[in-house]
Order: C-alpha cells, then sequence, then structure tokens
C-alpha cells in the first residue's frame, strides 16, 4: 500500500490504473477524467483573458523540462491560430510505448493531444497556481472562504492526539546507488500537542542505534495539518518549492488515486478533498531542536522536515524526509506503539 | 495654662447654645480638612460620639448644628480606613442614612450623603444598613435632581452634587446579586440614564459607574438597562459611546468600563464593532493617562477581553503590550518615583500583569507578544512581591504563557520560574496558592523541562496535601495538577504519586461534591490504568477489583455529565486494553456492557467514539487466543456487532472509521 512510486506518468491519469498504451483504440482511451478536466481547460482558455491561473503565454516550454524525464520527446508542429499548439509537452514519453499499429496510424486525433498538452503540469504552471491556491486559502482563513472549500475544520481522528506513540523506523532509501547499504535506524514519536482548529501538532522523536552515535537522539518537532484552511499543499518554506512539493505527495499511494491535475490547475475541490480527507491526514512535521544531545554530538540533521501520511484506519504513518542537502526520500514507516492488548488513550488539559 | 483650642472646641460641642456649637464644628471642620494629624487629634478627643449624639436626638438640635456635624463627620471619613473604622464603631452610619431622606433640608441631605460615600468607600463597611427601611427608596429619589424642588442657581447645583453622591453610594453598594435586584426593584435604572443626560460630569460619571455595577455579571439587567430610554428619548448605549470619546479621561475610563459590563453580561452583542473599534482602543490609550485612571485601566481591560479570543487579537494589534511591559519593568523597584506617589504603585502592578495575562490567555499571538517584551524576569520577581495581588497576578501570568508547548520548554525554563512558582504554593494568601497551583498544572506535564525539578522538590507531596484542601478551586488545581502528572508517566512515577495520594483518597475525590473534581479524579484513574497490563494490574492491585467495578458502574450512571461519562469509558477503555483477567473482569459485568452499548447511541460524538474503542478493545485478537474469540461471540450475542452494523454511516469520520474496525474484529469469529 505505500510502495514508493517512481513511474511518473501515472499521475497524469485520474483513474485507478493507466490507459492501457498499447491498445488499438489509444485515442479512444483517452479517460474520461482527461476529457474532463481538458473540457475545463478549454473553458479556461476562452476565459484566459479573465482568468489569471492560465496564463498561456508561459506555458511555451522551450527548453524547460522537469529533470526526471530524459527521453526525448516528439515535438508536435503547430497548428495555426492557437498560442498554446506552440507547446512541447515534456511527457509524451508516454506514446514512446505504443504498439506498431498505432504508430502506423499515427498518434490520437489532434483535438485530443492537444487537450492532453493544455493538460501539462510544468514548473511554472504550478507556481501560477500554487500562488492562486495561497489566495485561496487565505480567503479561508480570513473567513471569505472560497465557494468549494466553505470553512472546513479537518475531522479528528483517534490516533492523531496528544499522548499517542508511535515506532518503526526511518530508511535511507537510496535509488540512485542500488549498490549502498541501506541504513535505518529505529524511530519513537510521541504526540504531545493537537489542535485541530489551528491545524497544528507537536511531538518529540527519538532515533534509536543511530549509527556513529551511542546516544538515542531525541528532537522536538511541530507539525502543520494540511487542511487547506490554516496550510495548504505547499510548503512554501524550508527550501522547498511546489515542484518539490509535489514530488514528495506524489509518493504517497493517496495522490495516484486523485486527480492531481485539478488540485494543481484550481481550487482543491470539495470532493477531492473531502475523499482525500476519508482514509488520511497529511501533515508536514520540522523538527526544531535537539532535546537531549548538542547537533553535533548527534551527527545528525534537522535542516529538512518530513511529508507526512497519516492512515486514519490504523494510525499507520508514511513519511518522506526532504533536505536539499540530503539524500531525498528517506522513508519514515510508524504505526501506533501499543503496549497493552489493545490501544489505550491517556489524556491531559492545560488549566 | 489652659485647654488648647482644640479641647476647648470638643468642649463647647456641649453648649446649650446652637451658635457655639456652631462655631465649634466650624473651627473642627477647617482644622481637619485635608489634615491628617488634626483628624487623629480629634478622633483622640472623642468628638465623634458627640457628633452622633446630634443625630440621635434630634429633638432641639438645630439643623445647622445638624448640618455642620454631618459636613465634620464627612470630613473624618475621607480621612482613610481607620476613621471610618471608628466612625462605623460609634453607630454613625444610621443617623446619617436617615438624614438623607427627603424631607430634611437639603443641604443636610448633601452633607450626610458625602459622608455616607466616604464611608462606603472603605471595604469593611457593613452595606447592609441600606437596604433596610425606607433608606435605599430615598437614594432613589435622590438621583433626580429635580426630586428637592431647588430653585436657585446655587440649589441647582447641590442637589445635582446630591444625585452624584447617590449614584455613587449606589455604585459601592453593589456587591452581590442580591444587593443588585433589590437596587433594580427600587427603580434605579430610569434615573440613573436620566443622570446620563443632565450634562455634569461628575454625576454622569457617578452614574455611569452604577449602571456599571449593576449589570456586572448580570445578564437580565444588563438587557434591561439597554433598553431603558432616558427622558428626553435617547439610548443609553448611544449615550455611552459618545461619553467615551469625552475629553476628560476618567469619563473615557467610566465609560469604557459601563460598556465592558454590558458586553461581558452579553447584553449588547450587536454593539460588538463599537467594542472593538471604540472601547478597546480606548483602554488602551487610556494607559498613558496618570494616577488612579493608568491604574483601572488594565482592570477593565482584562474583564473586556477575558475569554474572548477576537478581543485579545485585536488587542494584540494594538499597542497595549508595550505600554502594559512598561509598568511591568519597573516592577522590582518597590518604592520607584516613576510610579505616581498619590497612586497606588502595587495596584498598577498587579492590573497591569493581570491584562497581560488576558492578551496571553487564548492565542499563541498574545504569548509570543508578551514574551518577546521581554518581561518574564519581571514576572518571576513579582513572584515575591510584597502584595499577594501582585503575586496572585504573575502566577496568573505565567499560567497564559504555559499554555503554550513551545514557550513551556524553552522561555520559561530558562526564565527558571519552577522554583519560585513551587514557593507559592505556601503562599499566605489562598488566592496565590490557588493561582500557583493552576499554573504548576501546566508544568508538570511529561514534555516539561521543569517537572523533574517540581518533583524533586516535594511537588507530589505538596499537591497531595492541597488536594485535601477546603477551598474548592484550590483542591480542583490540585487533582488536575496530579493527573496531568501522570499523563504519559513512566510507572516508576505513577507509583510514586498513588504511593502519596492513596487509591483511598482517590475514592473519595471520585465521589466529590465538585463535579469537576470527580471528572479530574477519573482522569487520574484513566491515566493510571495504561499504557501496561502491569499498570492496569496495579490499579486493579490498589482499589480491588470490585471497587474498581463498583465506581465504573456507579460512574457509567451520571449520564447528566458528559464530561464524567467520556472519563469513565476511556476508564474502561484502558483497562480493556490489559491482560486476560482485566479483559475478563469487563466482560462478566453485564451492567457495564449495557451502559457501553447504550452509550453507542450518545449524540456527543466523543462518547461514541470512546464507547466503541471500548468494544475494539474487548474484541481484540491476541495470536487468535481462544478466549478473544469466546469474547467476541459473546459480544455478539449481546448485540453488539449488530448495534455497530447499524454505525455505519454515522455522521462522524472517526465514529465511522472505529466502526470499521470493530466489525474487522468481529468478523475473524
Amino acid at each position: 500500500m505505500f510502495a514508493a512510486n517512481d513511474s511518473e506518468t501515472e499521475i497524469y491519469y485520474a483513474s485507478e490504473s493507466p490507459p492501457d498504451l498499447d491498445s488499438d483504440l489509444e485515442e479512444n482511451n483517452a479517460h474520461d477524467e482527461d476529457l474532463e478536466a481538458a473540457n475545463d481547460a478549454i473553458e479556461d482558455l476562452s476565459n484566459r483573458r479573465n482568468n489569471n491561473d492560465f496564463n498561456t503565454t508561459n506555458m511555451d516550454l522551450d527548453g524547460e523540462y522537469t529533470s526526471e524525464d530524459e527521453e526525448q520527446r516528439p515535438h508536435i508542429s503547430p497548428a495555426a491560430g492557437h498560442a498554446f499548439q506552440r507547446l512541447i509537452d515534456p511527457y509524451t514519453t508516454r506514446h514512446h510505448r505504443r504498439s506498431s499499429s498505432q504508430r502506423i496510424r499515427g498518434f490520437s486525433p489532434l483535438n485530443s493531444r492537444l487537450l492532453r498538452r493544455t493538460n501539462a503540469i510544468t514548473p511554472s504552471f504550478l507556481t501560477q497556481h500554487v500562488k492562486h491556491n495561497k489566495e485561496l486559502g487565505l480567503e479561508s482563513i480570513n473567513g471569505a472562504g472560497s465557494k468549494e472549500l466553505g470553512q472546513f475544520r479537518l475531522p479528528e481522528s483517534s490516533f492523531l492526539r496528544a499522548g499517542m506513540t508511535f515506532s518503526g523506523t526511518q530508511n535511507l532509501m537510496n535509488t540512485q546507488q542500488p549498490s549502498q547499504r541501506d541504513e535505518e535506524w529505529e524511530v519513537k514519536v510521541t504526540v504531545h500537542y493537537v489542535n485541530y482548529k489551528t491545524g497544528t501538532a507537536i511531538g518529540l522523536m527519538e532515533a534509536l542505534n543511530v549509527p556513529n552515535s551511542s546516544n538515542t537522539v531525541v528532537t522536538y518537532w511541530e507539525g502543520e495539518m494540511i487542511d487547506f484552511v490554516n496550510h495548504s499543499l505547499w510548503t512554501d518554506k524550508w527550501n522547498s518549492t511546489p515542484d518539490i512539493d509535489l514530488q514528495h505527495w506524489k509518493k504517497f499511494d493517496a495522490f495516484r488515486q486523485m486527480d492531481v491535475r485539478s488540485i494543481i490547475r484550481g481550487t482543491p475541490t470539495k470532493e477531492w478533498f473531502q475523499e482525500a480527507c476519508q482514509k488520511y491526514i497529511f501533515m508536514r512535521w520540522k523538527e526544531h531542536y535537539f532535546v537531549n544531545v548538542t547537533a553535533q554530538e548527534s551527527g545528525l540533521t534537522i535542516a529538512g522536515f518530513y511529508y507526512i501520511c497519516i492512515r486514519r484506519s490504523d494510525g499507520t504513518i508514511e513519511g518522506y524526509y526532504f533536505d536539499p542537502v540530503s539524500t531525498p526520500y528517506q522513508k519514515l514507516t510508524l504505526k501506533p506503539l501499543l503496549k497493552g492488548n489493545g490501544v489505550s488513550f491517556c489524556d491531559y488539559s492545560f488549566n | 495654662m489652659n485647654f488648647t483650642k482644640h479641647n476647648q472646641a470638643v468642649l463647647d460641642l456641649d453648649s446649650s447654645d446652637p451658635a457655639v456649637r456652631v462655631k465649634a464644628l466650624r473651627f473642627i471642620k477647617n482644622n481637619i480638612i485635608g489634615n491628617k494629624t488634626k483628624k487623629d487629634l480629634y478622633i483622640g478627643l472623642n468628638v465623634i460620639p458627640k457628633l452622633v449624639t446630634f443625630f440621635i436626638e434630634t429633638e432641639g438640635v438645630d439643623p445647622e448644628v445638624q448640618i455642620q456635624a454631618a459636613i465634620v463627620l464627612g470630613s473624618f471619613a475621607y480621612g482613610g480606613e481607620e476613621n471610618v473604622t471608628e466612625i462605623v464603631k460609634h453607630e454613625a452610619v444610621k443617623p446619617l442614612l436617615e438624614c438623607i431622606s427627603s424631607k430634611n433640608d437639603p443641604r443636610l441631605i448633601e452633607a450626610a450623603a458625602r459622608a455616607l460615600k466616604a464611608i462606603y468607600k472603605c471595604p469593611t463597611a457593613n452595606k447592609n444598613d441600606i437596604f433596610q427601611g425606607y433608606h435605599l427608596q430615598d437614594l432613589i429619589t435622590l438621583l433626580d435632581p429635580d426630586a428637592l424642588k431647588p430653585k436657585t442657581d446655587r440649589e441647582k447645583i447641590a442637589s445635582v452634587h446630591t444625585a452624584e453622591l447617590a449614584a455613587t453610594i449606589i455604585a459601592r453598594c453593589c456587591d452581590t446579586n442580591e444587593q443588585q435586584i433589590q437596587i433594580a426593584q427600587a427603580g434605579a435604572f430610569p434615573k440613573l440614564v436620566n443622570l446620563l443626560t443632565c450634562g455634569f460630569s461628575k454625576a454622569q460619571e457617578a452614574a455611569l459607574d452604577a449602571l456599571a455595577y449593576l449589570c456586572r455579571e448580570n445578564s437580565d439587567f444588563g438587557k434591561e438597562i439597554v433598553k431603558t430610554k432616558s427622558e428626553t428619548n435617547e439610548d443609553p448605549v448611544k449615550i455611552m459611546l459618545n461619553l467615551i470619546r469625552d475629553k476628560s479621561p476618567t469619563m473615557r475610563l467610566i465609560s469604557a468600563k459601563c460598556l465592558t459590563h454590558l458586553c461581558r453580561a452579553k447584553a449588547i452583542d450587536e454593539y460588538l464593532n463599537d467594542i472593538t473599534l471604540a472601547v478597546l482602543p480606548t483602554l488602551v490609550k487610556l494607559l498613558d493617562e496618570k494616577g488612579p485612571v493608568r491604574e483601572e485601566a488594565p482592570h477593565v481591560l482584562a474583564y473586556l477581553i477575558r475569554d474572548n479570543e477576537e478581543l485579545q487579537k485585536a488587542a494584540c494589534d494594538s499597542e497595549a503590550v508595550s505600554k502594559l511591559a512598561e509598568f511591568v519593568t519597573h516592577i522590582s523597584d518597590q518604592n520607584s518615583s516613576y510610579y505616581d506617589p498619590l497612586g497606588d504603585g502595587d495596584k498598577l502592578k498587579e492590573n497591569a500583569l493581570m491584562a497581560l495575562a488576558a492578551i496571553s490567555s487564548l492565542t499563541d499571538e498574545g504569548r509570543k507578544l508578551v514574551v518577546d517584551a521581554k518581561i518574564i524576569p519581571h514576572i518571576v520577581a513579582a513572584m515575591s512581591h510584597r502584595s499577594y495581588g501582585v503575586r496572585a497576578a504573575a502566577c496568573q501570568c505565567t499560567r497564559s504563557l504555559s499554555r503554550s508547548v513551545h514557550i513551556l520548554r524553552t522561555n520559561l525554563v530558562d526564565a527558571g520560574i519552577a522554583t519560585p512558582l513551587f514557593k507559592l504554593l505556601s503562599d499566605e494568601s489562598t488566592d496565590v496558592q490557588t493561582m500557583a497551583c493552576a499554573t504548576l498544572c501546566n508544568i508538570v506535564l511529561e514534555f516539561s523541562p521543569m517537572r523533574k525539578q517540581i518533583m524533586e522538590q516535594g511537588g507530589i507531596e505538596k499537591l497531595v496535601k492541597l488536594v485535601h484542601s477546603p477551598d474548592n478551586t484550590l483542591r480542583l488545581n490540585a487533582i488536575w495538577a496530579l493527573k496531568n502528572l501522570v499523563y504519559h508517566a513512566e510507572s516508576e512515577v505513577k507509583y510514586r504519586v498513588m504511593e502519596v495520594l492513596t487509591y483511598q483518597t482517590m475514592e473519595k475525590l471520585i465521589e466529590d461534591p465538585e463535579l469537576d473534581v470527580q471528572e479530574k479524579a477519573l482522569n487520574l484513574l484513566r491515566n493510571l490504568a495504561c499504557p501496561k497490563p502491569e499498570d492496569i494490574e496495579e490499579v486493579f492491585n490498589g482499589l480491588t477489583e470490585s471497587r474498581l467495578m463498583n465506581i465504573i458502574e456507579s460512574k457509567l450512571c451520571c449520564s447528566w455529565s458528559e464530561e464524567i461519562i467520556k472519563q469513565i469509558l476511556f476508564v474502561i477503555n484502558n483497562i480493556a486494553t490489559g491482560n486476560e483477567n482485566h479483559k475478563k473482569t469487563i466482560m462478566s459485568r453485564t451492567n457495564i456492557l449495557t451502559h457501553i452499548k447504550n452509550y453507542m447511541s450518545h449524540q456527543n460524538p466523543d462518547i461514541r467514539v470512546a464507547a466503541v474503542w471500548c468494544l475494539i478493545n474487548l474484541t481484540w485478537m491476541e495470536d487468535k487466543h481462544s478466549s478473544s474469540q469466546l469474547r467476541v461471540r459473546e459480544l455478539r450475542q449481546f448485540g453488539f456487532e449488530d448495534i455497530v452494523k447499524n454505525m455505519a454511516n454515522d455522521e462522524n469520520l472517526d465514529v465511522r472509521e472505529k466502526v470499521k474496525m470493530a466489525l474487522v474484529q468481529f468478523s475473524q469469529a
């Protein structure tokens, strides 16, 4: 359920499984969601003078590819009359798996190809929408509330509550050098404060049997819940960028099944968000200081932060550590630490 | 050798000639005005009982003598608490109250009212006399300057002055709810509202003061005052919103105070904007004034923003914190010339600390502002201030700040607040003890670095001692602190606490007359009974199984208190995570199971969730243990599986998720 997904293409399909690219009916397999989204795109385009979040001039990509995609991309000759046709779709790699029959028949009709291109997710595209989303988020915080979001408070989960302890491991998943030995240490996390209204949490994280260290290392962290009222998907701090955010959120199974296009292009709609929040709570956790040792003694860094996904059904936590100078995608896996035959709850309250 | 002039004057009071008496009285009056020494001198010469006799044996007493005697008594009364005590001792109050009846000479009424005003300024004066006979009615009558039919300008001014005095007396005799009711029933509201429009500022201020105390914490009266229009058909709130812009700081303060009391009494909810845009900024600006205005403004401000997050945020946006911080930074200077020599420096510090405590009580934003103002060291210093009000206020401030995990772990630790705070648990004043104990509730939490220090200094023992206090609030705070102490604590700590507290005491607290105390005691039990089976076993040993189950059964019946239900369900839940024996104990009590079943359809989702968790833990499968399977079947027979099946569409997400979990467990047997 939490296998890391390195296949980039899947994210651009809203449906459960990627389209069968070898099918003879490829052009007709353009999935409903694609078309729906595409239709929205067309509408946006016709409104583009009024709608600032669809700035087509920036969509001219010359040379702007995402780093993951090293495959060659075929250039599509522009048809007359529409600016967006000059686009080069960086994600046409999926086409390279076409069957011979398709290659003979050629690509899907110009129509749907254009549609797919307009749905391409580019870095500048992201930036536009992040800004828009942030404004929408701020509106919600200040009470104006976007129509789609309304005043929203994340439903509570028994597992995300003061007093809950989780245990598991943090792995160094080094995909670029598979020969390097996996490092792993045991981790224990205790949550000490949760506030669903402000979308915050506080806790302590303990790393045990850290290589090259005799102590356990305890850090203090503060977390933000992605509730689209207090915090959105976009970090906007801690050296992160929308691109990086997206890369990390994509790693969660939860996101694979979602219409990411609509997240980015416009408001996170009530339906998408409700669906996501039915099953998971997304957070970011940032460690702020060491508690029991000095940074130097520990041999560890806390410059980065974690993207976190908590599964409501059983309290399992999956996380990915991001730090521009560390190896990417160190994975944190935790589940509730139960010292009895069941789940017990202790409690405190501030006076 | 001869009598001193003063002795002579006192002797002359016995003269049968009224003119001599009047002359003597005038002489005494001129000597004692503004002169404490002379006042003490004459009191020493036993002049007060002589004065009182002029009012008791009214036959053949010249009215002028009475007037002058009343003026002299008034002058003594303005000389401080000791003098007032003397006056009251000689039973001057009742006779003076007789003087304010409208059948008397207006000058006598005015002089007597003035004396009474000074007498009632003293907090120890007995205020019951006013509510006997016709006195209250007389006072209310005086609120109308026209009641005494003044003719000349001088008379008119005098009657407004009398109205002012009457209003002030009312303001000072309005402490309890009963007193408020009696004054209101005597018809005070319309007359006071009219006085607001009389145009004489002192009278207007007095009327505002009286209205403020009549609606304090009294929603009905607040609403009634708002509806009472003046004779000129003006709205009292509008009048007040006007007066709050007056050039006199005192007028601004008292208008703000009155509006604040109305706001707190929930009588002017529709004027929220005006409160935020007029009252709050006015109070903040008044912090720049001098003297009593500057002292009282923080007190009113603190009261205004208490429990109100919106107003606290507005206060954060103003200059309030920096101004208040100024008052506090001089806190170590006991006799600093910074403070108004005529003012009360201690009161100013106390009120400033309370206002800062209020601003930082509900939001992290407020707390950050207070921390950034760098006053924590001064707060620590204030904990050993000579005034108990300042010490209590320092605790209150710390308490607000300690509600932030971050501040608790950094600024408060760095300032070394633990030891001085702990010392205050043994303060001579119960108020201070109560406030310190409230703060310690947060200081002893597991994630607080100061916890260990408190425990090492004997914190557990001290808290256990306070848990036996007859003072309800103190007792509550002590059990609260103990409950927080065992939150997520190691078994050794739990053991230690119960060693000192004893299970017997805990049982008593669970049956405490105060529901709040009961709830905290149950929370303590809940925290003890987890997370390991060993911890649960300790509880079983300490209470005995039967007593534990009895407690549970009896509390489950307290359906009127949701908090208690919640806690007891979690006690059951935690026990159900124990070993076979623990689970069996719950299973064997059908009463308990029935209650759990019923609470699954409670309208409070927190209670429903807790009930389902009990079920989840009772159906918990430990390695397909055969006894788990047996329990599952038993519970199915009891009807639990059907119930949770019907809860699949509960409106609360957490409940739905737990229901799913329970159903999965049922499906395994």
